[in-house]
């Protein structure tokens, strides 16, 4: 299967959300690197057919989806930002009423909830309200809604926002044993999660695709540019104004500082190994927090 | 002679020509049901008699027992034409609008709407088997009370028609009015105050005096009726057209702006 995306674009009344966006996806995890506000979310509600596009279009095998209506939202599983719920269902409730409009028969929709409930442990939870679970089981259940017509698409934005690391590790575990024969797209904040599982990664930044390959192909970018090095306690404040400080260790006599530039940023700096979040700082750091510089302006 | 009559018999009898083909294609059909049941998709009135089940019980038995109740107090003349039989009519409708409205504000969760739009069958499905199924509770509701009211020798067919379904239409109007612009949160709380407002507006003209249910009154609950019926369809068709994507925008299940 292939999805592309074709000259994506979303022009709201003052603001571009997505700017020409092309892609094409096959059968595997892409994950959609963005700071808040990149035009993550409108470009994944615009492949779900939520918004529509200014321009451009999304296509199935060459085929539009607008014009495939049902035949795509069959094929599409959707976990969208904020999970919502109809107030008063209990976990196997819901299911059952997002599966009856999935078009799921109802035998087949009892033994399909009862086995993603079990798949996102809330197996024990199944016949509690909604209302009562906290924000990582609410995330489960969302992902277990999105799941349940088995799709060919999987769509899900920030799905392990609220999940602690062992629910993370469970989450990307199960990813991983999806992806075989489906196309499945992450949008996420967490850096370690994309970098562990996706095939090919897609950043975004002010609504354009900045770059798009797989993690080694990404880190390229940033060989070399990433160091260690032991900064002075003294002179700490005044590096850290100069430089983009990835992390920082205070120590007794200086702070250990791990440091994105071009150049060497200070004497006796090591060269380390690039990590994917090194990456998303060299190109996010103007987002940046106060006092502290971004990388275009080292 | 048996015989001559049988096979008389048996050659009106038109036998197909045996096609191996079907019996495979069965096969397989049957195959891909019982190894992939996964692909199976309910028919469409599966689908809107499995919607039925997700009407809260809460809503169906307010409904009834409102209706019941009403229909009670009309047809059994405990309460007298000139003062209370019409006011009473007429404020069954926002009431039982207000009901409706309820259910289907708990479909406008954020969050909730977007997954809905992203099934198989679409919101405006679900929204549109709600509306049906409400509207013929309504209708019927309504239809009753007309036979009922009948029955007095003083009420006409029309005070029944026009006394009943204007207001229920001016109601729903504003429901949709307000489904169609107004946040997730607020909706339930906007639906309400405008059943409220509706329905004390009633009782407030009835108790001044201003005479809303007298016979002179015709033209004007005619025209406010008539008035009201394109403004709801219109809101009703953006409802639904809303509800079926490809919005302008859309933020975290609320509304920015729509096409």
């Amino acid at each position: 299967m292939h999805l592309t995306m074709e000259h994506l674009s979303k022009q709201f009344k003052n603001k571009a959300a997505v700017r020409d966006v092309q892609a094409d996806l096959t059968e595997g995890v892409y994950g959609f690197l963005g700071a808040n506000g990149a035009g993550k979310t409108t470009l994944l509600q615009m492949i779900c057919g939520i918004v529509e596009p200014t321009s451009g279009e999304v296509r199935i095998d060459g085929e539009p989806t607008l014009r495939m209506g049902a035949r795509f939202r069959d094929m599409l599983g959707y976990l969208p930002q904020e999970f919502g719920y109809t107030p008063g269902f209990t976990a196997r409730e819901f299911l059952l009423y997002i599966a009856s409009i999935k078009g799921l028969p109802s035998r087949y929709a009892k033994r399909r909830a009862a086995e993603l409930l079990e798949l996102v442990n809330l197996g024990q939870d199944a016949d509690q309200k909604i209302r009562t679970f906290s924000g990582g089981m609410k995330r489960r259940l969302g992902i277990a809604q999105a799941l349940l017509n088995d799709p060919k698409l999987l769509v899900l934005d920030e799905p392990t926002a609220g999940l602690d690391p062992r629910e993370r590790a469970s989450f990307r575990k199960m990813i991983t044993g999806l992806s075989r024969d489906k196309i499945i797209i992450l949008s996420t904040h967490i850096v370690s999660d994309i970098a562990y599982i996706s095939d090919q990664i897609l950043i975004m930044k002010k609504g354009s695709l900045l770059m798009q390959g797989t993690a080694p192909e990404l880190l390229a970018d940033v060989v070399g540019e990433v160091w260690t090095c032991r900064v002075p306690n003294a002179e700490w404040v005044s590096f850290e104004t100069a430089h983009c400080v990835a992390n920082s260790h205070a120590l007794r006599d200086f702070v250990e500082a791990r440091v994105i530039a071009p150049t060497c940023p200070a004497e006796g700096a090591e060269q380390a190994e690039p990590t994917l979040e090194d990456l998303y700082l060299k190109y996010f750091s103007d987002e940046k927090t106060e006092g502290r510089k971004s990388y275009a302006e080292v | 002679m048996i015989d001559r009559k049988l096979k008389k018999e048996l050659n009106k009898w038109e036998v197909p020509a045996y096609d191996a083909g079907e019996l495979e294609d069965t096969l397989s059909i049957a195959k891909n049901i019982n190894l992939h049941p996964e692909r199976q998709r309910m028919t469409g009135a599966a689908f809107f008699f499995g919607q039925l089940r997700f009407i809260r019980k809460r809503t169906w038995v307010l409904k009834l027992a409102f209706s019941a109740g009403m229909l009670w107090l009309l047809g059994t003349g405990r309460l007298e034409l000139s003062n209370w039989l019409w006011t009473v009519l007429a404020i069954s409708g926002p009431v039982l609008c207000l009901q409706n409205a309820n259910e289907l504000c708990r479909l406008f969760q954020p969050g909730l709407l977007e997954i809905q739009m992203t099934a198989r069958n679409s919101f405006r499905s679900v929204l549109l088997i709600r509306l049906t199924v409400f509207g013929i509770l309504d209708f019927l509701f309504f239809v009753c009370a007309a036979v009922f009211l009948s029955a007095f020798p003083e009420t006409a067919l029309w005070q029944a028609v026009l006394y009943g379904m204007v207001p229920y239409e001016i109601m729903c109007l504003g429901c949709l009015f307000i489904l169609n612009r107004c946040g997730e949160e607020t909706m339930l709380l906007y639906t309400a105050a405008w059943g409220v407002f509706l329905s004390c507006a009633l009782l407030t003209l009835k108790i001044s005096g201003a005479g809303i249910f007298e016979p002179s009154g015709f033209g004007g609950w005619a025209l406010a009726g008539a008035a009201a019926l394109p403004a709801l369809g219109f809101e009703l068709k953006r409802l639904l057209k809303n509800a079926g994507g490809n919005r302008y925008a859309f933020n975290d299940g609320t509304f920015i702006e729509t096409v």
